[in-house]
């Protein structure tokens, strides 16, 4: 199939987001729109025209699991409160159970954990017991490294992360002053793209962060994901977090942000 | 949805896509009924339903930073997003009912099971087209069309269960869809 062809490409794009595509002809388009920008644009538009006709249908009032489910996958709460009560219960079962094991198997149990521990402990740490491998200390973990200046061209903040991380670390090299009322703003520069908010920077404002004072952003995703097409970093002052799709004032610092590996 | 409900919804995707837990959860209060009233339409069944929000609202939490503006409003990214979980829901399960590939172009009939017993889509697309100001362009838009265009949105017919489902040749429903697509792109492009 030719996609060279806008037309076909929107008329693909329609078909994609009104639903009549296959489940084999979807799967294909999606394909397409991950190495074929304008497939992707086009998806884009014709969700905004297509969005409105979605105003009429009545809301239906989700069931409690709903978030329960959703707050598990997304913010890592394991349990709750109305569901933390099981295993409790089957704690208390399993406490009788092993009453009723008889005090001559107890000795038995307590060699075996002590023989489990020992040999945990051996594989946990194997330099204390054995000779280990020869280990490169040498090497720096794969990271990304965002180095950003000041327009005089001095290094004030050093970003660094975990390839796989999503805690960025901040150590301030230069004193750096957020003014009274402001949040400083972390923005990732793509090439051929509008600069994309980070994060919020958590040095509090109307106060300047002495060198080597540390800060850490918790990301939404991983530095893979998220920085992985980022040459550059810059750093705003806003008057609040700015929404997505908000333009930034001007950059207070810039710089390049590379891949350590 | 007004402006300024608008605007709220934007600035807590923003929160969202800084990882902020609160706003996440207004996120899902504000708009989760209205995703799940979208996806029950589109799978029938409330569990099911309810799975598409799920993977919707991780998607969401997972790529809020990609939002923007151009992308038209929250509500319309979202319910964009709550759609294509729903729909790739409904062709797996279809999938699996039927054990084959489904490929709208090898459909033949009698692959919809079971019977489709929903209420005739047409008036929630009507009642959109008036809520949109688009009446008057839109009129021009023969029923068939329209009933093509309810189907294939609310109720996520491929091309071949939608010919089967209107009684009509899969070419004309393509034909039909094509155009109404077209017009309604041409009203809203009009639209004050």
């Amino acid at each position: 199939m030719n996609y060279d062809r806008p037309p076909l490409i929107d008329h693909l794009a329609a078909a994609y987001v009104l639903g009549t595509l296959s489940a084999r002809a979807r799967r294909r388009f999606e394909r397409l729109c991950r190495t074929l920008p304008s497939a992707a644009d086009a998806v884009r538009d014709w969700e905004r025209r297509l969005g409105g006709l979605a105003e009429p249908v009545p809301p239906v009032a989700p069931s409690p699991q709903l978030w329960h489910a959703i707050e598990r996958r997304t913010l890592g709460v394991r349990e709750h409160p109305e569901t933390a009560r099981q295993p409790e219960a089957r704690t208390r079962r399993e406490r009788s159970e092993s009453s009723r094991l008889g005090d001559w198997l107890r000795p038995l149990l307590g060699f075996a954990c002590g023989l489990l521990l020992a040999v945990g402990l051996v594989r946990l740490y194997p330099q204390g017991f054995v000779p280990g491998e020869p280990v490169d200390e040498t090497a720096l973990p794969a990271s990304y490294i965002g180095l950003l200046t000041n327009a005089e061209g001095q290094p004030v903040l050093l970003a660094s992360i975990r390839r796989h991380g999503r805690e960025l670390q901040f150590k301030v090299l230069k004193p750096l002053t957020v003014p009274a009322g402001k949040v400083a703003v972390l923005w990732a520069l793509a090439p051929n793209a509008a600069p994309a908010v980070v994060g919020v920077v958590p040095f509090a404002g109307g106060e300047t962060a002495a060198p080597l004072a540390k800060a850490t952003l918790t990301l939404a995703g991983s530095a893979e994901q998220l920085l992985s097409n980022v040459p550059k970093l810059a750093l705003s002052f806003e008057s609040a977090p700015p929404a997505a799709g908000a333009a930034p004032s001007p950059f207070a610092l810039e710089g390049n942000c590379v891949k350590l590996w | 949805m007004n402006t300024a409900a608008s605007d709220d919804l934007q600035t807590l995707i923003a929160r969202v896509a800084l990882g902020d837990g609160a706003a996440f959860r207004h996120l899902y209060e504000l708009c989760a009924p209205r995703m799940l009233g979208v996806a029950l339409r589109i799978l029938v069944r409330r569990d099911r339903a309810e799975d598409a929000v799920q993977e919707a609202f991780v998607k969401v939490w997972q790529r809020a930073s990609d939002y923007s503006a151009t992308a038209g409003s929250p509500l319309a990214w979202l319910t964009a997003i709550v759609r294509h979980q729903a729909l790739d829901l409904l062709r797996s399960d279809k999938r699996r009912h039927t054990e084959s590939t489904d490929d709208d172009d090898e459909d033949g009939p009698g692959r919809l099971d079971p019977p489709d017993e929903r209420p005739d889509p047409l008036g929630l697309l009507e009642q959109a087209i008036d809520g949109l100001r688009l009446r008057v362009c839109f009129d021009v838009v023969p029923e068939q069309q329209r009933r093509c265009l309810a189907l294939a949105y609310y109720h996520g017919l491929t091309h071949s269960e939608l010919a089967e489902h209107i009684a009509a040749p899969i070419g004309s429903v393509k034909v039909w869809l094509r155009r109404g697509l077209d017009r309604l792109r041409r009203c809203l492009e009009a639209a004050p």
